[in-house]
């Protein structure tokens, strides 16, 4: 990385008069800054500074794909290794942006290809990347070394043996939540025999049968293996053989948890585990029950990190295993759990920041209660250091989040979805309101907040008028006018990600955001009450902002359905497919 | 009901047909598409004029019941991640692995639908799981004349490629043929009912 030649700024007569700051020293300084944020304002100090950034940076972040083009970024960032990028907004996680709209990756790959053929890592949110793509990458990067794909789509399992069969120093293949076809587990079997440096492998929501064998070679010969997380095929029997080969790891998701065991297959799992003395990290468990949790027992006290949300535990069988987790940190879980479980959680887990409570059954009604306000409440009660949650439940009351914000005052992360839209406190019957706005009055940290039920436009007040660090809000079925999301627009500095679904806000709260949105990353509006002139004026008098907009068939000429609006420097899309329209 | 074609009053069809809603309660029309429909006349007003896929008396009659009286089958609500949705069969145990999936199309809506049909037990569940994703109701189903007092019509692929009417057939006989699922415009499937 040699930065000294090729500066394009003038040697420097003047800074050696005017500070006596050595590059060398400078560059030495800014190899040891990684965050994003910290060399982008390291680059705005002056000219020199942005200089010997731009020179040194090896990872770049790219939040929206669009907002840049790889053409650019190449130009300023002549030396990068990784990339991080992501796509579509976030609500194409929820189906509410059609296939095909965009994000992909190709484009940039053919651009890296010429501009970084070094390439080591590429981690992609929300992208399409197709087979060719894949097999593009694994041939043509040869110093590849991570991949990770997270919600991504468009491409299948032959993507994957491309990447196994070529990327000779592959460390990292962690393959996420994503929507592909799974045309079979073969290409897990397509990494060499010679093959040894995988440090990071994630195949957990992959649904076809990988061959064992083939597993517990690659295992067996992977020594650095850091990471392993498969899929429901493995069985109780195959981890335990896994396990004895990499008692090393910090991080496992187990296969299928449910297998007939003999009582010494039952001992020798117990083994495996008791000698994974790094474990921090466990998720999987799937069909777990109560016959064999009682085996984690021993990993359970080093664990900081338990994701459940695979297992639908009952409140007994989660509590009889939390006892062992005292150290534990992040929590997710099922809300087959119940309320129940949760108190256990409370009682258990005194260092707990972060849980997550997913909906087992979201679709169903004549379901088992869930999770209700007691169960939060239980948990902030006995977890003061809790700054995440994602809860989802069927019934809230303002007095429960008002507690909860008390005994929980360091919240960063908020996410209460309550499943039924619009619904009121279900003991006072009134909006949900004074549940939000304690929210934003006691946690000053706040930087992520999603609201539910019942709303009227004073939760927005409340969010404009305290929430002073948010960052990212996430809105639907709520509020009563355009004040709203004046409010929030107006009263949020650090606002960066708006999403709003199913909300009666129409022009004039858009437009009041002029000035804002150059300084967000992206707002979406999806079914409110915005035209299509408002967004052509928009459009019109902000030109460095790209606004589409996609329509719904059978909805009238003059309304915007789905709008989406993001600062660019590369100018409108060049790749919209028909549906997506750029004003 | 706007979206219901009254054949023959005097049956009080009304009192029959298979809709969303308790008895006794008036549903506003429901978005016949599941996505981004305008806001209808008699919306609650805590909606505001703002349109809304959703059905609107959801959560303002608590005070009249104890639950909410049904869920709205909205896309992308509650925002729960597809690839979760397939780990929860978890309890099933039995045929968990052999599930027979088949997309469910209606005329006019952007998204089509997977339903897996072993997780119904008859034909009453399957409509009726039907209306509540597509916000329609079937009316009333008679082996003379198929489906009476409603617009749309649930019908099927089977495996000989023919569209047929649901509920012909024995229940096992429809789950082991039918491919594929489509709700049609009452208009269109005309002359599907009349084959006997």
């Amino acid at each position: 990385m040699d930065s000294k030649k090729q500066k394009d700024s003038p040697q420097s007569n003047e800074s050696t008069r005017t500070s006596p700051f050595p590059d060398e020293a400078l560059d030495r300084v800014l190899g040891l800054v990684k965050s994003h944020k910290d060399r982008s304002s390291v680059s705005l100090v002056c000219k020199d500074w942005y200089n010997a950034e731009r020179w040194s940076r090896t990872h770049v972040f790219i939040g929206n794909c669009y907002s840049v083009s790889p053409e650019i970024v190449a130009r300023r960032f002549p030396n990068i290794r990784s990339v991080t990028l992501k796509g579509k907004p976030r609500f194409s996680d929820f189906n509410l942006v059609p296939l095909n709209w965009g994000a992909d990756i190709h484009h940039w790959l053919v651009v890296f290809a010429s501009k970084y053929p070094f390439l080591e890592e590429l981690r992609l949110k929300r992208m399409t990347i197709s087979d060719e793509s894949l097999e593009f990458l694994a041939t043509t990067f040869t110093n590849f070394k991570a991949l990770s794909l997270l919600s991504c789509d468009g491409f299948s399992t032959d993507g994957l043996a491309a990447i196994a069969t070529h990327c000779k120093n592959l460390t990292e293949l962690d393959i996420q939540e994503n929507g592909i076809d799974d045309l079979g587990g073969g290409w897990l079997s397509c990494f060499p025999e010679n093959f040894t440096s995988l440090e990071v492998l994630n195949f957990a929501n992959l649904n076809s049968d990988v061959s064992f064998d083939a597993l517990e070679r690659l295992v067996n010969r992977c020594r650095s293996l850091k990471v392993l997380k498969v899929n429901k095929s493995i069985t109780l029997e195959n981890l335990q053989r896994l396990l004895e080969r990499a008692p090393q790891l910090i991080e496992l998701c187990t296969g299928s948890f449910n297998q007939d065991l003999t009582p010494r297959q039952y001992a020798e799992l117990e083994s495996a585990f008791n000698n994974c003395k790094n474990l921090n990290i466990l998720a999987g468990l799937w069909e777990a029950t109560s016959l064999y949790l009682p085996v984690l027992y021993p990993v359970c006290t080093n664990l900081t990190f338990l994701n459940l949300s695979y297992a639908a535990l009952q409140s007994g069988e989660l509590a009889k295993l939390i006892a062992h987790c005292s150290n534990l940190r992040r929590l997710w879980v099922l809300d087959t759990v119940e309320d129940k479980g949760l108190e256990a959680v409370g009682s258990s887990c005194p260092l707990l920041e972060e849980l997550r409570v997913f909906p087992a059954e979201p679709f169903e009604q004549d379901v088992a209660p869930g999770v209700t306000e007691r169960g939060f409440v239980a948990v902030s009660y006995g977890c003061p250091r809790l700054h995440y949650v994602l809860y989802f439940c069927r019934q809230m009351t303002n007095a429960a989040v008002a507690t909860i914000v008390q005994n929980c005052p360091d919240f960063t992360h908020f996410r209460l979805c309550i499943m039924n839209p619009g619904q009121p406190d279900y003991l006072t019957d009134e909006p949900m309101d004074e549940a939000f706005g304690a929210v934003v009055k006691n946690c000053a940290k706040l930087q992520r907040l999603a609201v539910s039920g019942l709303l009227t436009d004073l939760t927005f007040e409340y969010i404009g008028k305290y929430a002073k660090n948010l960052e990212t809000l996430s809105v639907a079925f709520a509020g009563r006018s355009d004040l709203g999301m004046q409010c929030v627009l107006s009263g949020c500095p650090k606002l960066r990600k708006l999403e709003i679904r199913d909300c009666p806000f129409g022009n004039e709260a858009l437009l009041s955001g002029l000035e804002k949105y150059e300084s967000m990353r992206s707002l979406w509006m999806s079914a409110c009450n915005v035209t299509m002139n408002a967004c052509r004026r928009l459009a019109k008098q902000m030109p460095r902002l790209n606004v589409e907009v996609m329509k719904d068939e059978e909805s009238d000429d003059s309304q915007a359905d789905k709008v989406y609006v993001y600062r660019s420097v590369a100018g409108p899309r060049r790749d919209a497919p028909p549906f997506v329209m750029t004003l | 009901m706007e979206n219901m074609v009254v054949y023959d009053k005097d049956l009080n069809l009304e009192a029959t047909e298979l809709r969303l809603g308790l008895p006794g309660t008036k549903e506003a029309t429901p978005s016949l598409k599941m996505s981004n429909k305008r806001a209808l006349p008699d919306m609650n007003e805590e909606s505001g004029s703002g349109n809304s896929s959703v059905v609107s008396d959801d959560g303002k009659s608590s005070d009249r019941e104890t639950a909410p009286a049904r869920k709205a089958q909205v896309v992308g609500w509650p925002p729960v991640r597809s690839y979760r949705k397939s780990c929860f069969q978890t309890k099933k145990t039995e045929a968990e692995a052999g599930g027979m999936f088949v997309k469910v199309s209606m005329d006019g809506a952007p998204y089509l639908r997977k339903i897996d049909l072993k997780g119904y037990k008859g034909y009453p569940e399957l409509l009726k799981g039907l209306e509540e994703m597509f916000k329609f109701s079937v009316g009333q189903y008679s082996e003379r004349e198929g489906y009476n007092g409603s617009e749309y019509v649930p019908t099927y692929e089977d495996k000989d490629g023919d569209w047929m009417l649901v509920g012909d057939v024995p229940w096992d006989m429809f789950i082991s043929s039918c491919k594929r699922l489509r709700i049609m415009k009452g208009s269109e499937a005309k002359g599907l009912g009349c084959h006997l």
